[in-house]
């Protein structure tokens, strides 16, 4: 197969942005979850 | 429903909307095949990624006039999504390079001045972290996204001034009016999308502040 319609590279490149963008947000998510403030019992 | 939540929704279908149309509606290009359709996301990325870098720079400039927090809080947001987005623009060009060009990488001067630029940023972030003081770490990071900003024009310009591997810039204008469309609206996507995970960035930049200011014993 030429290398120019190899699905390879497509699914590579479309997968890593995706999975990176993601990952990011999650990460970002996450971080802000660790920030909430517990009101505790009086709260 | 908040600013916030809309503007995730909306990040979501537009990429979603986006790659489908790159990926399975728009026809290949007649001379470089299927991979060409990494273009509609390598460039939009690209130029996102220099606008964050833009946007840093004016707060940093606001940070420095004005000595207020909130911009040194808005500009190390941008400078990691545009670190994000200079990465994957590195990657995605690799990815494009290897069955077009024939090799992975090049040190052709756009890739070495936007490896640079990438080196730049990824700098900022770590100078970040050198110091606890607030106003210390902003008035540093200001100066990095002053005098790094210089690097977006040369990566811009250096497909003029070095004419090398590297095409000149991809446009509507230099395209066939339906890949130019494509180009557009996945320009619009990512610019969306940007703009949905600098805000989440920001706000909890914010919270880290704030916790940082109240010091560890308040922490949760």
């Amino acid at each position: 197969m030429n290398d120019l319609n190899n699905p390879f590279f497509l699914i590579a490149g479309y997968g890593i942005t995706f999975v990176a963008v993601l990952a990011y947000l999650l990460r970002v998510r996450v971080r802000e979850r660790e920030f909430r403030v517990d009101p505790g019992p009086e709260g | 429903m908040n600013t916030q939540r809309v503007l995730g929704w909306l990040s979501l279908a537009l990429i979603g909307i986006g790659a489908v149309v790159a990926l399975f509606i728009v026809p290949a290009d007649g001379t470089q095949g299927e991979v060409q359709r990494l273009l509609y996301i390598h460039v939009p990325i690209a130029v996102i990624s220099e606008i964050a870098f833009f946007i840093v720079f004016l707060m940093s400039t606001l940070y420095l006039v004005q000595r207020k927090q909130k911009w040194d809080l808005v500009a190390v947001s941008a400078v990691e999504v545009g670190v994000l987005g200079t990465a994957l623009t590195l990657i995605l060009g690799s990815l494009w390079a290897r069955p077009t060009w024939g090799i992975w990488w090049d040190w052709d001067p756009r890739l070495t001045t936007t490896a640079i630029l990438l080196v730049i940023y990824a700098g900022y972030l770590i100078v970040r972290s050198m110091t606890d003081d607030p106003d210390q770490r902003a008035r540093w990071a200001a100066v990095i996204g002053i005098i790094g900003f210089v690097q977006v024009p040369i990566v811009y310009l250096s497909v003029f001034w070095w004419r090398s591997l590297h095409q000149p810039p991809s446009s509507p204008r230099s395209m066939a009016s339906q890949f130019g469309m494509v180009l557009m609206l996945n320009f619009a996507a990512w610019a969306v999308g940007f703009a949905y995970l600098v805000l989440r960035r920001y706000r909890l930049a914010r919270l880290e502040l704030a916790a940082e200011l109240t010091g560890p014993e308040e922490l949760p």
